[in-house]
């Protein structure tokens, strides 16, 4: 799965460029997640902005992309769809991430 | 415990959302069944959500009730693929809906291995459990039934001869009705 990672100032941000987290791409999903968290810093932010659904699948390989991070390493979710949103809401994982209403980018606005 | 009828025999004649005076009073598009068929796999399970989603945008549900209908009948499908035909892709699902009173009425059938002691999961009606403090401990699946018992009605499994039979009801496009 094509994700793509940006680092910003207080977070490495991980894009998901597609519509859909499913059961048709969910280890995929995952196997990707993990070779992009690897590399990252202690604060990772999954950028849902463009993703419109997930099943439980794509919600299970969010949580398991959580588990395979190293123990200093956190991740956190932006910008959930409405539809993404009620899937973590009525399975209670939205008590279990943090999650932002959008991508904040005031490090980089402020930098100047 | 008292079963309800099969509620999809026949396709009974479409009810609209008359409910009385109002300003909802727009000519009330075509409510007619529909069929989807597919193979066992996972991407055509995602064609069908696609096809069951553009052949039922034009009927005036709100985005968040088209988004409910998709998960559900993505969560039963995923789960026929996965348990009912275990990843093998040859067996086949049908997908019929139809409109009734109390929303939209869909049935799946495939011709995979029974649920394990022939009933579907039961399910806390309270809902999903608190997930447990511990990260090792957070659970990757078993998210599904949850989802469809949480936002489908009358869920319903049985066997009818060598197929797997699964009903459900969404309450959606019941304007100004509970």
């Amino acid at each position: 799965m094509n994700l793509t990672a940006e680092d910003l100032d207080t977070a490495t941000v991980i894009h998901v460029p597609e519509a859909r987290i499913d059961a048709a791409v969910a280890i995929r999903f995952k196997d990707s997640m993990r070779a992009l968290t690897d590399q990252a810093g202690e604060r990772v932010i999954l950028d849902l902005e463009t993703v419109t659904f997930i099943d439980s699948s794509g919600l299970g390989a969010i949580v398991a992309a959580m588990k395979q991070m190293r123990d200093d390493q956190a991740l956190e979710l932006a910008a959930l769809n409405p539809n993404v949103a009620k899937v973590f809401r009525l399975t209670r994982m939205d008590t279990v991430f943090t999650i932002h209403e959008a991508l904040e980018r005031t490090d980089q606005a402020n930098a100047g | 415990m008292p079963a309800d009828p099969a509620p999809m025999t026949a396709p009974s004649p479409p009810r609209t959302t008359g409910c009385g005076p109002g300003p909802q009073s727009q000519t009330q598009p075509q409510t007619q069944p529909g069929q989807i068929t597919l193979p066992t796999a996972p991407d055509k399970v995602r064609a069908a959500l696609a096809d069951l989603r553009r052949r039922l945008s034009p009927l005036g549900f709100e985005e968040e009730e088209l988004g409910s209908v998709e998960l559900v009948t993505a969560e039963a499908l995923n789960n026929i693929v996965e348990h009912a035909h275990g990843g093998d892709s040859h067996g086949q699902i049908r997908l019929t809906w139809d409109f009734g009173a109390t929303g939209l009425l869909i049935r799946i059938e495939d011709d995979g291995t029974p649920m394990p002691d022939g009933r579907m999961p039961l399910m806390d009606h309270a809902g999903a459990p608190e997930p447990p403090a511990n990260l090792p401990d957070l659970p990757e699946g078993g998210f599904g039934w949850f989802l469809i018992t949480a936002l489908a009605r009358n869920v319903q499994y049985r066997r009818e001869r060598d197929l797997n039979v699964l009903t459900y009801r969404l309450a959606v496009g019941l304007v100004g009705q509970g």
